[in-house]
């Protein structure tokens, strides 16, 4: 009995208090290690909810820069259409202007010519009718 | 300053108003000593011309230089006397009649600046200006 006692001291003592303690070890060890691999694991979900949202961004992102440009080129093939209207418009109104120009010139020199014909013939008919009588007549008439 | 041939003929008409034949021509020589004086002996002519028109508007008298394709008969220029004295309210008129056939007929009368075209040119050349507006 004694011997028993003394056998268990022993081992207690030398025995089952180091194994109790590489054990405690061992469980602190693996929880440890558990605890790491779970905040491993919520850090890589992080990382891919990050991922996510980073990605979500960027494709916004790329959307709106495609958008505005494609809104900006859209407006300048409008302006570009209007500024062609406008030089065309430009062009028009230029042209009936000159048109117009060239056409009352002509007018003023048929115009001219015809009156130039028109008085040469009335000066001639005059001449050759206008005796001493009518143009005495004529004065007359004037100063009347 | 000098002296216009405006303010000599002026000056002239009044100095010889109302003189004698003798004193006229005291005046006038010593007139023209003036104007040798004072260098303006060129003036002559147009001081003439303007004595002549300052003389005529006191007078009442109004030149009329007209233009006809033939010499005026004196029924015309009686005519003319009349109306030129009525429309200038003229004391009397002097007719200058001189011809010019490239008017073709009618008169073109010039009173002073005041034209009044009656020719049968200046008839065609309004014509002409119609015809053309």
């Amino acid at each position: 009995m004694v011997n028993f006692a003394i056998v268990l001291f022993v081992l207690y003592r030398f025995a089952y208090k180091p194994v109790l303690k590489t054990l405690n070890s061992r469980t602190n060890k693996i929880e440890k290690g558990l605890e790491d691999a779970d905040a491993a694991g919520k850090k890589l979900s992080e990382i891919i909810e990050k991922e996510k949202e980073v990605l979500a961004v960027a494709k916004k992102e790329a959307r709106e820069i495609i958008k505005s440009a494609e809104e900006q080129a859209k407006a300048n093939a409008v302006s570009i259409v209007l500024e062609a209207r406008n030089q065309s418009e430009k062009l028009l109104v230029s042209a009936k202007s000159q048109i117009e120009q060239e056409k009352n010139k002509m007018l003023a020199e048929v115009k001219g010519e015809i009156a130039n014909l028109v008085v040469l013939a009335t000066e001639k008919i005059i001449g050759e009718k206008l005796d001493k009588e009518k143009d005495k007549e004529l004065i007359e008439k004037a100063i009347k | 300053m000098r002296i216009t041939s405006a303010q000599y003929a002026k000056s002239l008409y009044e100095a010889t108003l109302e003189k004698s034949h003798a004193e006229v021509d005291v005046l006038v020589s010593n007139f023209v000593k003036i104007l040798s004086k004072n260098g303006q002996m060129r003036l002559t002519r147009e001081i003439l011309r303007k004595f002549e028109a300052v003389s005529n508007m006191k007078n009442g008298i109004v030149v009329a230089e007209v233009k006809s394709r033939e010499k005026l008969n004196s029924e015309l220029v009686d005519k003319l006397n009349n109306y030129i004295k009525e429309k200038y309210s003229a004391k009397d008129v002097v007719i200058k009649n001189t011809i010019d056939e490239k008017i073709g007929g009618g008169v073109i009368v010039k009173v002073g600046d005041e034209i009044f075209d009656a020719s049968v040119k200046g008839q065609l050349s309004k014509m002409r200006k119609v015809l053309v507006n």
